[in-house]
């Protein structure tokens, strides 16, 4: 393939680097999505429910714990067991779609916005423990009362030895559920802390899919990494 | 576009392919400002290019058992997105307009005061270029297209992307480097 010139390159990666994501605009699609999902067969759904996680149970066990950990550390647990936020959850939420929010990137050296990010996601206690190697994150505002409904974090981060691991993670505050989250939500709101999938994905790269609440808020957290699982739960232990 | 950013799209799209709602968020969320982008570069209007991007994603939905692993899956994405876009100015009788430098205005979400000067820029860097240059040099860098994607896509022969294309790197990098400006 022919090479790129780098120059122009890097001019149309960052005009699109600071376009904010639309991701209300695959809802026709997710909507299709989700009326079909019945009618596959559960040999070839990825998401297959509980029966799927029986034979992973061991890691399963493992990064519940991880997790437990790293909320502690990086969400501010009070180190006495308790999660603050958590007995704070409200038993009635709203239930709002992508349709009803609008994404704003937000930069590190936006002061304003990103004390919004920090306040909720502990980046710095993050970054206190790895490399972060590339950080992206979005707000999520409600359209009608112009109010923060989640926070969006990408990120990739490096540990000493060298390994990436990356982390997608919505911190949604309390009170609000995204409806196509709610079935996550409902079924584990009351455990705190939850994996609800870890399996290969396609490529091969190993993915764990976790859930818990923490400081007023809940968070779902995917985080990905090319080695082996009981490696990337190793990683997820060297946050704590 | 990064390579780990091609990646990340390939393992959304095979893995939509198996029903995994979350990848269809995440590829929404990694590609559906840079869709309306190219939706927007085909078509005048917000709205009808949003509606497309709507109808790109069921497509890619309804296709990504048939995507080819080991492809581009971005170019992939922005080929359904534009052929979405020219079915849809057909639909309406409208002429394949050459306005591509529409999206510059349209495609972002930021208002006019907050415009970046990533976006400011290529907003002038453009205008130094002939229409089928701006053109074919989106489709390059932009909508990661290969020669023969363009050649495919614009009905023209590949030499004349080619020439095309280097003309218009040319302009570009000496508008970048403080040589032309636009009038």
């Amino acid at each position: 393939m022919m090479k790129k010139d780098e120059q122009i390159n890097k001019l149309f990666d960052d005009y699109a680097e600071q376009l904010a994501p639309r991701e209300e605009l695959s809802s026709k699609a997710r909507a299709e999505m989700a009326a079909s999902d019945g009618k596959k067969s559960s040999s070839s759904r990825k998401r297959s429910g509980w029966l799927h996680l029986l034979w992973i149970m061991p890691v399963w066990i493992v990064f519940a714990l991880s997790l437990a950990l790293v909320s502690r550390v990086i969400f501010g647990h009070d180190g006495n067991g308790n999660h603050p936020g958590a007995d704070d959850i409200p038993q009635t939420v709203d239930y709002y779609t992508f349709a009803d929010v609008f994404g704003k990137r937000v930069q590190p050296n936006d002061a304003n916005e990103y004390a919004k990010v920090e306040d909720c996601i502990k980046v710095s206690a993050l970054k206190q423990r790895y490399e972060v190697v590339s950080e992206r994150y979005y707000v999520f505002y409600a359209y009608g009362d112009k109010q923060p409904r989640y926070i969006k974090a990408y990120l990739a981060l490096r540990s000493a030895d060298g390994v990436f691991t990356e982390l997608e993670l919505i911190a949604e505050y309390d009170g609000y559920v995204r409806s196509d989250l709610k079935e996550v939500y409902e079924c584990v709101s009351d455990n705190k802390i939850f994996v609800w999938s870890a399996d290969f994905d396609q490529s091969g790269e190993y993915v764990t899919k976790g859930y818990f609440a923490a400081r007023g808020a809940h968070f779902y957290v995917v985080g990905r990494n090319g080695q082996p699982s009981q490696e990337v739960c190793q990683i997820i232990s060297e946050i704590m | 576009m990064t390579e780990q950013m091609r990646q990340q799209i390939n393992s959304c799209i095979a893995a939509i392919a198996q029903g995994d709602e979350l990848a269809l968020e995440r590829l929404s969320c990694l590609v559906s400002a840079r869709m309306l982008s190219v939706a927007q570069s085909v078509v005048k209007s917000r709205a009808v290019a949003e509606e497309v991007v709507q109808d790109s994603f069921l497509r890619i939905y309804r296709n990504a058992g048939s995507f080819r692993r080991n492809s581009n899956g971005y170019a992939w994405i922005c080929k359904i997105t534009q052929n979405q876009a020219l079915n849809r100015l057909r639909s309406e009788r409208s002429n394949a307009a050459e306005n591509i430098d529409d999206f510059f205005f349209l495609a972002s979400d930021v208002d006019v005061a907050a415009q970046s000067e990533a976006e400011l820029t290529v907003r002038e860097a453009m205008q130094v270029l002939a229409p089928f240059e701006q053109r074919v040099i989106y489709q390059r860098y932009f909508m990661d297209f290969t020669l023969r994607d363009s050649a495919a896509s614009l009905g023209r022969s590949l030499s004349a992307v080619d020439r095309a294309l280097k003309s218009a790197e040319t302009k570009m990098r000496n508008f970048l480097n403080g040589g032309t400006k636009p009038l």
